[in-house]
């Protein structure tokens, strides 16, 4: 059943329930009082009556004795006197020989048992025959030897047919009140579920893939609540499931890559080897195919090298101790420089004393690269220069270059493993694509990370920021 | 004469199946990027594309949508052999694909059958008296119908296909029986030995000597 449905119903069983049993409650109380003072009357008629009456008696001198030769004349008086006349009663002896009776009902022997010459009584009944509701008073005549008895009936209907049109009106209300409320309860309780069903369609999109499916807040109260909660949790998902598939799609860009960056040395070299096997080639063409196995096997070579360095920044514990920085870059411009020569640059090293705490290979490495790349993208006569300023407790490595520069479009890739912006002329320096990728790593070891400036044409600046390795 | 144009940005690679088919005697072009190819396919007319999906710039797949229309049969060449990557290749209309490494046999194979199915080879080789007529799969040796079992037949394509190659037993095994050679030297040995007498070829199917057999021919 539905949420708003149970509400509906809840509410309005409570409130039918509660206006029911209080209605009647009322309707029974104020019936209770009506007939309560409808008896009074009755009995209080029946006194004044028999009071007279009895007063009647006195004044002719009845008695018991004579009550046979009185009862005429007594009748008679009694018929004309107007008092009377309106009203009906029935006087009866003790032994139950009626006296006198204007009565059409028959007296109740029963009731008259009840009483005695001192009190007297009533009964409420209901006379079959015409299904009136009768109030039966009686009470005691004094004559001076004896006692006669009066009876006396009022009719007491309207108030049984009062409280039986109030049921009924009441049934009508309560029918009406209930139909009404009911309408609007269900409104109402249609109107507080709104957001749990924006919040379950959230869920069930959500559910099925969309993770960008939000639930509407509305209002401040529970279902607000739980709604900026559940939207809280769906930004959690799909953030998350965001850096799940970047990371699958990083990592099968690079198997797709390493695969490529594998199989094309192996095609090569398996072709030229097939093919030194299986024909007799002329000198020429056997010198061919026997360099291309030897320069696809170096290729093949360096890519092993590159990947196990990277595997060894990503996994392996680096050898972290203090190192001058000032003399790491000497020794790395001092490596560098035959090579710097021999492709006609000039090499300045400009380094600060620094102490940073790091693996010296490693950032031996990084220095290394990239000043390889500053060789590899310049011209002949450019200068490369290498700084390094210490920044507090880090360290602030600097590598300029006068060479090609690199697209801004591809700034944001290059340290992307394999990724190369030229990938021929890439290839016939021997690079894989690999070496940013590494010095990313080794310098996000060291707390530390690349930035690229660079200007087609005019040259490119790499900073590194180092902060070293935290000494636990 | 057949003419191939090769799209590879790999040097050696193109080099390699620059040679392989020149020997095998076709003609060969080779481009290293894909606009060029673009290029070269408007101003001369090739009779199939070698075609690597890897390339800098537009890439084989975005190549073989400007490709299709023209018509000319395409055989890519890629490193990635995960069969989402084939079947792209293949529905954009590519007719076959080859992944590095390959073997060349297996690359003159490929060749000739897509060339085949274009109805751009020969339907007759003819090697001596021996004709194979490639269609109806019926050799005759001076007008006389010789009768060959199917993997015979394959095998003398094989031979045909490779003339002057020496072809090891693996390779035969693999090419012909299309199943992973497990040193079983004797199932090659004697259907070369049936393949030799039925056509007189003691002399021309040459055993080379801890390698296999070559079909030798004079130019």
């Amino acid at each position: 059943m539905k949420f708003a449905w149970k509400v509906t119903l809840a509410a309005l069983c409570i409130l039918v329930l509660s206006m029911g049993v209080g209605s009647y409650l009322l309707i029974s109380l104020s019936f209770r009082t009506a007939l309560d003072r409808e008896v009074g009357v009755a009995r209080e008629e029946m006194q004044m009556l028999r009071i007279t009456y009895e007063a009647v008696c006195s004044a002719r001198g009845v008695t018991l004795e004579n009550l046979g030769d009185a009862a005429q004349s007594l009748q008679r008086t009694l018929g004309e006197d107007p008092y009377f006349a309106d009203r009906q009663f029935r006087v009866s002896a003790q032994d139950g020989g009626l006296v006198y009776s204007t009565l059409d009902a028959a007296g109740d022997q029963e009731l008259l048992d009840s009483i005695d010459s001192q009190s007297s009584g009533y009964i409420l009944r209901r006379d079959g025959q015409s299904g009136r509701y009768l109030v039966h008073c009686a009470g005691p005549v004094s004559l001076p030897d004896g006692v006669l008895y009066m009876e006396t009936i009022r009719d007491v209907s309207s108030i049984f047919s009062d409280r039986e049109i109030h049921y009924q009106v009441y049934r009508w209300i309560l029918l009406l009140v209930a139909g009404v409320s009911g309408a609007g309860l269900y409104a109402f309780s249609c109107w507080l579920t709104t957001p749990i069903r924006s919040l379950n369609r959230a869920a069930v999109r959500l559910t099925q893939g969309d993770y960008t499916s939000r639930a509407r807040v509305a209002g401040e109260d529970e279902i607000g609540e739980l709604s900026a909660s559940f939207n809280a949790m769906a930004g959690a998902i799909e953030k998350n499931i965001q850096e799940l598939e970047d990371a699958a799609r990083r990592q099968e860009d690079f198997t797709a890559s390493f695969v490529h960056e594998l199989k094309t040395p192996l095609t090569s070299i398996i072709g030229y080897a097939d093919m030194l096997r299986s024909r007799d080639l002329p000198e020429e063409k056997r010198f061919k195919a026997a360099s291309y196995i030897f320069s696809e096997g170096k290729r093949l070579e360096n890519l092993s090298l590159s990947l196990m360095s990277l595997l060894v920044v990503g996994h392996s514990e680096a050898d972290v101790r203090p190192v001058n920085m000032r003399r790491l870059c000497e020794e790395a411009g001092r490596i560098s420089q035959p090579a710097m020569r021999k492709r006609g640059l000039f090499l300045s090293v400009r380094a600060e004393d620094g102490v940073l705490q790091g693996d010296p290979a490693l950032l031996q490495t990084l220095v290394q690269n990239l000043l390889d790349n500053a060789r590899k993208a310049s011209q002949p006569g450019g200068h490369v220069v290498l700084e390094g300023t210490g920044a507090g407790t880090g360290y602030r490595l600097r590598v300029a270059d006068q060479g090609r520069g690199i697209p801004a479009e591809e700034l944001g890739k290059i340290t992307e493993a394999f990724y190369m912006v030229d990938k021929s002329r890439s290839r016939a320096e021997g690079g894989a694509g690999l070496g940013l990728a590494l010095c990313q790593g080794i310098a996000s070891l060291h707390r530390g990370a690349l930035r690229f400036e660079s200007r087609v044409g005019e040259g490119t600046v790499v900073t590194v920021e180092l902060g070293g390795v935290e000494v636990a | 004469m057949i003419r191939i144009l090769i799209v590879e940005d790999e040097m050696p690679i193109a080099d390699l199946l620059d040679m392989s088919l020149t020997a095998a005697g076709y003609s060969c072009d080779c481009l290293d990027n894909g606009a060029a190819a673009a290029d070269a396919v408007e101003s001369r007319r090739y009779d199939l594309i070698l075609l690597d999906v890897m390339l800098p710039g537009i890439d084989g797949f975005e190549l073989m949508e400007y490709l299709a229309p023209l018509q000319i049969p395409v055989i890519f060449i890629t490193a990635r052999s995960a069969v989402k990557d084939r079947i792209k290749g293949l529905k954009l209309g590519a007719d076959d694909y080859i992944v590095k490494p390959f073997e060349i046999a297996e690359l003159l194979a490929r060749v000739e059958t897509v060339l085949r199915r274009y109805h751009k080879t020969e339907n007759r080789v003819v090697l001596g008296d021996v004709v194979v007529d490639v269609q109806s799969r019926v050799v005759t040796k001076a007008g006389q119908p010789v009768s060959l079992t199917a993997k015979e037949y394959n095998l003398l394509v094989l031979f045909l296909q490779n003339k002057n190659i020496a072809l090891f037993r693996e390779t035969i095994y693999e090419r012909v029986w299309e199943n992973d050679y497990m040193g079983d030297s004797r199932t090659v040995d004697l259907h070369v030995q049936r393949l030799r007498k039925k056509l007189g070829w003691q002399d021309r199917i040459a055993a080379v000597y801890k390698v296999g057999y070559r079909l030798e021919v004079k130019e």
